[in-house]
C-alpha cells in the first residue's frame, strides 16, 4: 500500500504530527519531499527507513505549493542502500548488489561537501591543461545521469532517478537525509521487490531515425538554433566552435552570470539556463541537452557522459511549441507525478493548471531520468533503455 | 544608436513567441516598434493608454520591471536606461525566464 500526505507545516515535528494523523498503517518506508526552507529536515523521521529530499514544488489535488512537506509512505517490500563514492565506484557497487524489480535512485547530481573540498578542487582545476584531467575533476563532484542508470539497464530492471540539483544551490547543498543523517555525496537506492507502474515521458517531439533527422526535428522545435562542433570528453567540454563556452555565449550576446566562486559560496548558484547544447546520441539518435552559463571556465562541466554523443551538436534556446497546452497533451493521470522544475520557470503560475490533468500528487524537481522500456521513440532516450535529459522530462507513477 | 535599438527589437522578435518588441522614451513616445502582425496593434495601443503612471514610476527609479499577463499574452516592461523602456509582448507559449534573460542580456549589450 502507498499513501501520500501533504502538510504546509514547516516545523519538522509539527509536520510529522500532521502526517501521522492521517496514516492508517505501519509503513516500512517514508520519503519526505520538502519544498521551501526548513530548519532541521533531518528530524523528518518515522519508525521506518526515512528519506528527506529537497524539491522545488509540491503538487496536490488542490494546488501547486512552494512550501510544505509531501510524505510518500508505503508498507511495500523495499530495501534501502546508500552507495558512497565517485560514479565509477557507485556503479560498480550497484552492479554487484541485488537490484530490485523497481528502483528509485535519489542523489545529488552536483555536490561539493565543504569549503575545503571546494578550494582543493579549484586549485586542481587551475592546474589542469588537458580535457581528460578536467573530466576526472568533474567526476569528483558530478554523478553523470546516464552512467548511473547503466547497471539497471544492463540487468533489465526499472530505475527511476531523481537527480537532485536545486534551482538555487551552493557548497554543501543539496542536503538529502537518510534516517536522520546527511548522505553527502552518495546515491540512495530504494529497491522494491514488486514492479511499480511507472511511465517516463518528455515534451519533445519523437526523435529522428538518423542524425540529420533529429537535428531537423530539434531545429523546428527550439529557437535561435545553430549547428556547432563541440570538443568534449566524458564530463568535460573544451570548446564550442573553437571558442570557450563563455566566449561562444558572448558572441550570441547572452549575459547571465558573474562569478562562479561567489555564487557557489553564497549558495546562490542558479542552476537553470534557457540556452543549451543539444547533443545527439550515436546509439539512438535521441538527444540530451546541457544548459550553458557564461562563467569564465577553462573547461565546462557536463551533467552526463558525453562520450555516447556525436561531436556535432546544436546550440539552441528553450521553447515548447504550443506552450503549457502542449505540456498538458503529454501529461497523464497518475497517483504520483514528478516534473522537471524548468516547467515552473517556463510557465510560472500556469503550472497550477496541471493539477486537473494529473488528479493526484506530485513534485517539481530537477529533471527525472529513467531506465526501462518506453512506449514511444522518446527524444530523451539517448542510450538503449536509458532516458536522460536536463529539461522537459516527467514521470508518472501509479500504485494500484 | 537607433540602429542598435532596432537590432535589439529584431533580436527579441527572433523568438517565435514574441509578437511585439518596442522601445519607448520614458515619456511614452515610441522610438522603435517591431510588430509581427497588425492584429497586435490593439494590444500595443492598450499598453500606451494604460502605462503612463508606470513609466513615471520607472523614471523615478522606483520600479525595476513590470509584467502584465492576460490569458493569451505576457507583457514585460523593462527600463533600458534612465530614458528608455523596452516593451516585449509574447504569446503564452513563451519561456518566461528565457525572455527575462534575453532582455537583461540586451540591456547589457546596449550598456546604457
Amino acid at each position: 500500500m502507498f499513501e501520500v500526505y501533504y502538510t504546509q507545516e514547516m516545523e519538522p515535528r509539527k509536520a510529522l504530527e500532521d502526517i501521522k494523523k492521517g496514516m492508517g498503517f505501519e509503513p516500512s518506508l517514508a520519503i519526505f519531499f520538502v519544498a521551501g526552507k526548513m530548519e532541521k529536515p533531518e528530524l523528518l523521521r518515522l519508525n521506518c527507513n526515512s528519506i528527506s529530499v529537497p524539491v522545488e514544488g509540491i503538487i496536490t489535488p488542490n494546488g501547486v505549493w512552494s512550501r510544505g512537506v509531501l510524505a510518500l509512505v508505503t508498507d511495500a517490500d523495499a530495501s534501502v542502500r546508500v552507495f558512497e563514492g565517485n560514479a565509477k565506484d557507485v556503479v560498480g557497487m550497484m552492479e554487484r548488489s541485488r537490484i530490485g524489480s523497481f528502483n528509485l535512485l535519489i542523489y545529488p547530481l552536483f555536490f561539493v561537501k565543504d569549503l575545503l573540498t571546494f578550494l582543493r578542487l579549484r586549485i586542481s582545476f587551475m592546474r589542469v591543461n588537458n580535457i581528460e584531467e578536467a573530466s576526472e575533476i568533474f567526476e569528483r563532484v558530478i554523478y553523470p545521469m546516464n552512467t548511473i542508470l547503466r547497471p539497471f539497464r544492463n540487468s533489465e530492471k526499472i530505475a527511476l532517478a531523481m537527480n537532485i540539483f536545486p534551482l538555487e544551490t551552493g557548497i554543501g547543498l543539496p542536503k538529502i537525509f537518510f534516517n536522520g543523517k546527511t548522505i553527502g555525496r552518495s546515491v540512495i537506492c530504494v529497491s522494491f521487490k514488486e514492479k511499480l507502474e511507472c511511465e517516463f515521458r518528455d515534451s519533445f517531439p519523437e526523435r529522428g531515425k538518423n542524425f540529420e533527422e533529429t537535428v531537423e526535428i530539434l531545429s523546428q522545435e527550439l529557437v535561435n538554433v545553430k549547428k556547432v562542433k563541440v570538443i568534449k570528453k566524458a564530463l568535460a567540454i573544451k570548446e564550442i566552435d573553437k571558442k570557450s563556452v563563455k566566449d561562444f555565449l558572448r558572441e550570441y550576446k547572452i549575459f547571465m552570470k558573474r562569478n562562479l566562486d561567489e555564487d557557489l559560496l553564497q549558495q546562490k548558484f542558479f542552476a537553470a539556463s534557457p540556452y543549451m547544447i543539444c547533443f545527439i546520441s550515436k546509439e539512438t539518435y535521441g538527444s540530451c541537452s546541457l544548459g550553458t552559463f557564461d562563467y569564465e571556465l577553462k573547461f565546462y562541466p557536463s551533467l552526463f557522459d558525453t562520450d555516447v554523443f556525436f561531436d556535432d551538436a546544436i546550440f539552441a534556446g528553450e521553447f515548447i511549441h504550443g506552450g503549457v497546452r502542449k505540456l498538458f497533451e503529454v501529461v497523464k493521470k497518475a497517483d504520483f507525478a514528478i516534473f522537471d522544475q524548468n516547467f515552473m520557470l517556463m510557465f510560472e503560475e500556469r503550472v497550477n493548471e496541471l493539477i486537473e490533468e494529473i488528479n493526484g500528487y506530485g513534485i517539481f524537481t530537477s529533471y527525472p531520468s529513467f531506465s526501462g522500456e518506453v512506449e514511444k521513440r522518446l527524444m530523451s532516450e539517448v542510450e538503449n533503455g536509458i532516458c536522460v535529459n536536463t529539461t522537459q522530462t516527467m514521470v508518472f507513477l501509479n500504485f494500484k | 544608436m537607433l540602429d542598435q535599438l532596432r537590432e535589439i527589437t529584431k533580436r527579441l522578435a527572433s523568438d517565435p513567441s514574441v509578437v511585439v518588441s518596442a522601445i519607448y522614451r520614458i515619456d511614452g513616445t515610441p522610438i522603435v516598434t517591431f510588430i509581427k502582425d497588425k492584429k497586435y496593434i490593439s494590444i500595443l495601443e492598450w499598453f500606451e493608454s494604460q502605462t503612463k503612471l508606470l513609466l513615471n514610476l520607472m523614471a523615478e527609479n522606483s520600479l525595476k520591471s513590470v509584467d502584465f499577463k492576460t490569458r493569451d499574452y505576457v507583457m514585460i516592461i523593462y527600463p533600458l536606461s534612465g530614458s528608455l523602456v523596452l516593451v516585449v509582448i509574447s504569446t503564452s507559449e513563451a519561456s518566461v525566464y528565457k525572455l527575462r534573460i534575453d532582455v537583461e542580456s540586451l540591456k547589457r549589450i546596449l550598456n546604457v
